[in-house]
């Protein structure tokens, strides 16, 4: 059981992985943005953070910069659908800056559970 | 036989000093060997500059020459001493014969030299009387020491004459035999005029190295103590060419533009003070015959007194104009580029014209411009002449003069009107040349109205900045096609971020639809996990269907609805539903006038656009919070409303304002602000259609959008809507009179989250004869009604809770006790869902905000009480 932070601004997907991650018997804790997530991190420890890329306030990049600094052991996943650019630019971004593994919406369930397995071994 | 040696000695001597002195020419022919090679006492400047390896090859080729007439010259020198003296004697040059400092002989050349009588008695004299030695020497008479080399330049001693004169002489001084007798033999040239020369040389070596330098330069010598001022041809030519050549600095420094006087005198003052090499300063000059030059001015001080004041300048005047033209000419090339592609209007009218009169720098009272039509495009300083005739660009103002028509119709890029040809040609009233780029002909560039008309230099001119405008009037043709290109592909870019922003939008939903509809396939088994995971399932479904609905409300151009309206409940059933739906730190205070009459627009239509203004509003606060207020009220325009066209004057309007209290919206933003797709928000937060869309359904009914953002925060976004005047009022509810005790006890359960809202039912409903129950939500009802199905004879429910919907309690109530009717309280958006159009959820549906009378009537009806 490990300790999953889910940082995404849209709803459902939100509660998508939330429900999806606590059926795998992580514990799930959730923020509606890059600013709330970083927050939350700060708050309490996490073993692996998925955030999605554009989001208000502050957007995953920005997030991922701030949660990787002096954090290398720390599991990121960045998701993304895209936006102004195709979500290949902003997850290539993410991982140049040190997301460990990368998803492009719409993913499948059985996607999202394997990189989170594999990353917490 | 000694003797005989020392002539020959001497002759040797003889011919060796008359090939030093004689240079070159020494060489020429056997006349060396008597000596008789003319020296010319004064041969101008340049003598001496030959250096010591010339003198050394002259000197040792004229000691061959003598070896070579060695067996001429033997029979001369062994002819005795009479032979001997008669070659001292016509020697080209003075020759003393002296020994132990007395005088033996003097050569007639000698005697004319010293200035003294060819009958005077010399023999005996001392040296220093024959000619006494001008600077006193160290020891001796100059006379005295023996030449050791002839490599060198031989000594020059300066004696004094008899009459006291200054003589300078060149010496050669030998041992010989004369009369038996050990003597010397000094020979002497005069070399007074050639060491003045060399003075003067010296003296003006800066001069003469500077003048050599450039030919073409003016050289100028100015005696600071007199004034005067020397100067060469080339120095008229330079600075008044035509004209008198100034004597003195004053008429000189006339010559210069005033402006530059000053510049320089700073150059030269700095240069005399600070000892510098020299001093540079570049002026305009106005010459004598009306032109304009540029003059580089080169000088230095090329002598200082000995307390260090200068006493002489010397210096070159240099013609730079053709280079300043250049230089000048780059400059005005970038400076048109810039104007003709960003200058716009009577501007670049202006710019060109001033740019096209410097360029040419020659002055013309016209400018013009003409396309490959023949019309004029660009006309400049186009002003009557100085006669007060008119130049013929401005004959004609709208076609290009016929004697231009020529430069468009030929195939070179002819000139100068009719006559064209060389510098001789007679002198063109107009001068066009033609404009073209990238091989298309564009059209014409002409001036006119110069006094003396133009000639072939000035086409050059011309022609130079035609070539220079030829690209830029083509890349500015060419720019002006694409503007309106550009604006379309501005959208197309706005297309691409809303675009974007739908991707992302939905991609979401894909994701929600995807992994729920996994999850429901899991929880198969599970009915209520099921049930959850489709409702998910579905709401993104639902969500997906809006986004496409808004996409194409933007693409369609629907007709608008074009019935009319009342708009106070609109506007008021939108801000209840905002105030539900906004965050805490921000408040919505909606005020709607009394009198609003009614719009010809429809619900939908106006819903729209108060959404979408208060969307903007709304998230214009959303990190600050503040308030959100709309108002509704009836307006009269008047003169004053600054908002309005005069066509809007005396016209009565509906006034919607939506106010919010955030930042305000940057200047640069304003006027974009209704463009379509233009958006602040980053991807994901919006698509940018909200204030185009409004902008699109207001003019489509023939309204007007004002935005006000003052300075300090705050927007106000007023739309103003063709108001209809009042004929007849529609029928009110509130006017119906209800017999007392409508409800006959019959048992209501009202559902609404507002406490406000279920207190005044109770009252109301009580007041009509209703029993009342009133709960705050959708599940307390269902509690209530499943722990008693018979408790009630009818639901009135709000549409809008937390928890459960109207319509989803209206589904329980249904289920729990099939045929009780529920009465729908809702926004006039939902009517679309009432009775006729839904599954017969509600026997009935009260707009809001209901008044009493329409709540009590709507009771009555769905408990089958009638009054």
């Amino acid at each position: 059981m490990s300790r999953i932070l889910v940082i995404e601004d849209d709803d459902e997907v939100r509660e998508l992985l939330e429900s999806l991650l606590a059926r795998e018997g992580h514990v799930v804790a959730t923020a509606a943005n890059g600013k709330q997530g970083v927050a939350a991190f700060l708050a309490a420890p996490f073993d692996l953070v998925i955030t999605d890329i554009i989001m208000p306030e502050k957007d995953g990049i920005e997030a991922i910069m701030d949660l990787r600094r002096g954090r290398p052991e720390l599991k990121l996943i960045a998701i993304s659908g895209g936006g102004r650019a195709e979500p290949e630019n902003y997850l290539h971004s993410a991982q140049l800056l040190g997301a460990n593994r990368t998803l492009r919406k719409p993913f499948t369930n059985e996607a999202i559970i394997a990189a989170v397995r594999e990353l917490l071994g | 036989m000694r003797r005989n040696r020392a002539l020959v000695r001497a002759g040797v001597f003889v011919a060796l000093f008359g090939a030093v002195a004689s240079g070159s020419r020494a060489l020429a022919g056997p006349d060396v060997a008597g000596g008789a090679v003319p020296v010319h006492a004064n041969r101008g400047p340049g003598w001496l500059d030959i250096g010591e390896a010339v003198l050394a090859v002259v000197v040792i080729a004229a000691v061959a020459a003598v070896f070579r007439y060695r067996s001429r010259l033997r029979p001369i020198l062994l002819a005795g001493e009479t032979r001997y003296l008669g070659l001292v004697e016509s020697a080209p040059f003075g020759v003393v014969v002296h020994a132990e400092g007395r005088v033996l002989h003097v050569n007639l050349q000698a005697r004319q030299l010293f200035g003294l009588a060819p009958e005077a008695p010399l023999p005996g004299l001392d040296l220093d009387h024959l000619a006494p030695a001008a600077d006193a020497p160290p020891a001796g008479h100059p006379f005295e020491p023996l030449t050791t080399s002839t490599k060198g330049l031989m000594p020059v001693a300066r004696l004094r004459r008899a009459d006291g004169s200054l003589l300078e002489v060149q010496i050669l001084t030998i041992t010989t035999e004369f009369r038996e007798r050990e003597a010397r033999l000094t020979f002497i040239r005069d070399v007074t005029a050639e060491m003045a020369t060399q003075r003067a040389l010296e003296e003006n070596r800066e001069r003469l190295a500077v003048a050599l330098e450039a030919a073409r330069d003016g050289v100028w010598d100015l005696d600071l103590a007199t004034g005067r001022l020397g100067h060469n041809a080339a120095f008229g030519a330079v600075i008044a060419p035509g004209g008198p050549v100034p004597g003195d600095v004053p008429a000189w420094r006339d010559l210069i533009h005033p402006g530059d006087r000053e510049r320089l005198e700073a150059a030269i003052s700095r240069h005399e003070q600070e000892h510098t090499d020299s001093y540079e300063c570049e002026m305009r000059v106005r010459r004598p015959d009306g032109t304009d030059a540029w003059v580089l001015e080169h000088g230095r001080v090329a002598a200082r007194s000995g307390s260090g004041a200068p006493q002489r300048l010397v210096g070159t005047v240099r013609d730079v104009t053709s280079r300043k033209r250049a230089e000048r000419r780059l400059e005005m090339r970038s400076r048109l580029a810039e104007t003709v592609m960003a200058t716009r209007g009577e501007a670049l009218r202006s710019t060109v014209g001033e740019l096209l009169r410097e360029l040419l720098e020659a002055p013309c009272s016209c400018v013009g411009m003409y396309d490959r039509n023949g019309r004029l495009r660009l006309a400049c300083n186009c002003h009557p002449l100085a006669d007060g005739s008119v130049p013929d660009l401005l004959l004609a103002p709208e076609s290009v003069p016929a004697a231009l028509q020529q430069v468009l119709d030929a195939h070179a890029p002819l000139c100068l009107t009719e006559t064209g040809g060389g510098a001789d040609a007679p002198r063109a009233p107009l001068l066009g040349v033609r404009l073209a780029a990238g091989g298309r002909v564009l059209g014409l560039i002409a001036v006119g109205g110069r006094a003396g008309g133009y000639r072939q230099d000035d086409f050059e001119a011309l022609a130079g900045i035609a070539e220079d405008l030829g690209p830029l009037v083509l890349a500015r043709m060419e720019t002006e096609a694409v503007d309106a290109q550009l604006a379309q592909a501005q959208k197309t870019e706005a297309l691409g971020v809303m675009a974007g922003g739908i991707a992302h939008d939905f991609n979401n939903i894909l994701q929600a639809i995807m992994g729920f509809s996994s999850l429901a396939r899991q929880d198969a088994g599970d009915p209520v996990r099921l049930a959850a995971d489709l409702d998910r399932v579905q709401k993104a479904t639902t969500r997906g269907h809006e986004l496409v609905q808004r996409i194409l409300q933007f693409s369609r151009s629907e007709e608008p609805e074009t019935g009319t309206l009342d708009p106070a409940p609109v506007v008021q059933d939108l801000a209840m539903e905002l105030a539900a739906s906004v965050p805490a730190h921000i408040t919505v205070e909606c005020r709607v006038a009394a009198e609003c009459g009614r719009v010809r627009v429809g619900a939908q239509p106006l819903r729209q656009i108060l959404r979408n203004l208060a969307q903007n509003a709304r998230q214009a606060m959303e990190a600050t919070g503040g308030q959100l207020t709309i108002v509704a009220r009836p307006v009269t325009v008047d003169a004053a409303d600054p908002r309005f066209t005069p066509e809007w004057l005396g016209r009565e309007v509906l006034e919607l304002a939506i106010t919010d209290t955030g930042p305000g919206i940057p200047e640069a933003h304003r006027s974009r602000i209704f463009d379509p797709f233009f958006t602040t928000r980053e991807v994901g937060q919006g698509t940018g259609m909200g204030l185009p869309v409004v902008y699109g359904l207001v003019t489509a009914v023939g309204g007007r959008v004002h935005l006000e953002s003052p300075v300090g925060g705050g927007t106000v976004v007023s739309v103003f809507l063709p108001r209809l005047p009042v004929v007849g009022r529609p029928a009110e509810p509130d006017t119906t009179v209800l017999p007392q005790m409508a409800g006959a006890g019959r048992r209501v359960l009202f559902v609404d989250d507002e406490e406000e809202i279920r207190e005044l039912a109770v009252v109301l409903l009580g007041r009509a004869g209703f029993q009342v129950e009133a709960v705050a939500d959708g599940f307390a009802a269902v509690e209530r009604i499943t722990a008693d199905p018979q408790a009630f004879d009818v639901v009135v429910t709000d549409q809008y809770m937390p928890g459960l919907t109207g319509r989803e309690l209206a589904r329980k109530v249904a289920d729990v006790r099939p045929g009780l009717p529920v009465v729908l309280v809702t926004g006039m958006n939902e009517v679309a869902d009432a009775p006729g159009g839904g599954p017969g959820l509600f026997r009935e549906v009260v707009t809001k905000p209901f008044t009493g009378p329409a709540l009590v009537l709507a009771a009555c009806r769905a408990a089958g009480v009638t009054g």
